[in-house]
């Protein structure tokens, strides 16, 4: 069976609390552990994170978020009306630098990439869509 | 996001509670800022009661560390949830900030 959540994350300041409350309500109604909800919660903020930096003027239109279950498979849909960003092809950071060479930029995408199985991007009519594969183990 | 400050032995412990997201992180980098100019003593933060972190949490507790170590301070991490464990890890920050399993573990 399959089992499709969607919302909208409309408010910026206030996005990433409609975030969390969005991804409580499902996990609850999924019974999702608490490191499943956590990780979750992790990727598609990481997500938001860079639309929200890559928008200009603070020009932010909704960000939709659709989360489709099926068994132990969970597609993650992240879709956006922003400038063009393919966060797939951002490389990753250096984990193994010493402290005094360490950047924290690019390790969100390290750990969106960390935590799901896949990833792509596409562009189609002025909207980037992101679709993220995980495995619910 | 709580932050609750105590002092043992030399130590400043600096307790977060919440979420160093975005918004709690820049929360702690605004705290830090106030309270670190310049540090005065090793720091070791208690992470018990941090249930979420980001990169941008990440960020801020990269900063911090990269201050106390100018100012040849010690700056460790404790008690952190095994997902905000994980995620110091995978991230390699445990390769320059020693984690331990609790304050008194620190101090012995």
């Amino acid at each position: 069976m399959k089992t499709v959540e969607e919302f909208q994350i409309q408010n910026f300041s206030k996005g990433l609390d409609e975030l969390r409350v969005n991804l409580g309500r499902i996990a609850s109604s999924w019974s999702l552990s608490k490191k499943q909800l956590f990780e979750i919660n992790l990727i598609v903020e990481e997500i938001y994170a860079n639309y929200t930096e890559h928008v200009e003027n603070n020009t932010i239109h909704p960000v939709e978020i659709k989360l489709c279950r099926e068994k132990d498979k969970l597609v993650i849909t992240i879709t956006d009306q922003g400038p063009e960003f393919d966060p797939t092809k951002i490389p990753d950071p250096d984990v193994h630098l010493p402290i005094d060479q360490r950047k924290a930029g690019g390790l969100g995408l390290y750990l969106v990439k960390h935590y799901a199985d896949t990833i792509s991007y596409t562009r189609t009519d002025n909207t980037n869509i992101l679709h993220i594969e995980k495995k619910l183990t | 996001m709580n932050i609750t400050v105590s002092q043992k032995n030399d130590v400043m412990i600096v307790a977060v509670q919440g979420r160093l997201d975005t918004i709690g992180s820049s929360e702690l980098e605004d705290w830090s800022n106030k309270n670190f100019d310049p540090p005065k003593c090793d720091v070791i933060m208690d992470f018990s009661r941090l249930d979420y972190i980001s990169s941008a949490g990440l960020r801020t507790i990269l900063n911090l560390s990269k201050l106390m170590k100018k100012n040849s301070w010690k700056f460790s991490i404790c008690s952190a949830q095994a997902h905000v464990k994980e995620v110091l890890e995978i991230s390699g920050f445990d390769t320059f900030i020693p984690l331990y399993r609790s304050v008194d573990d620190y101090l012995a």
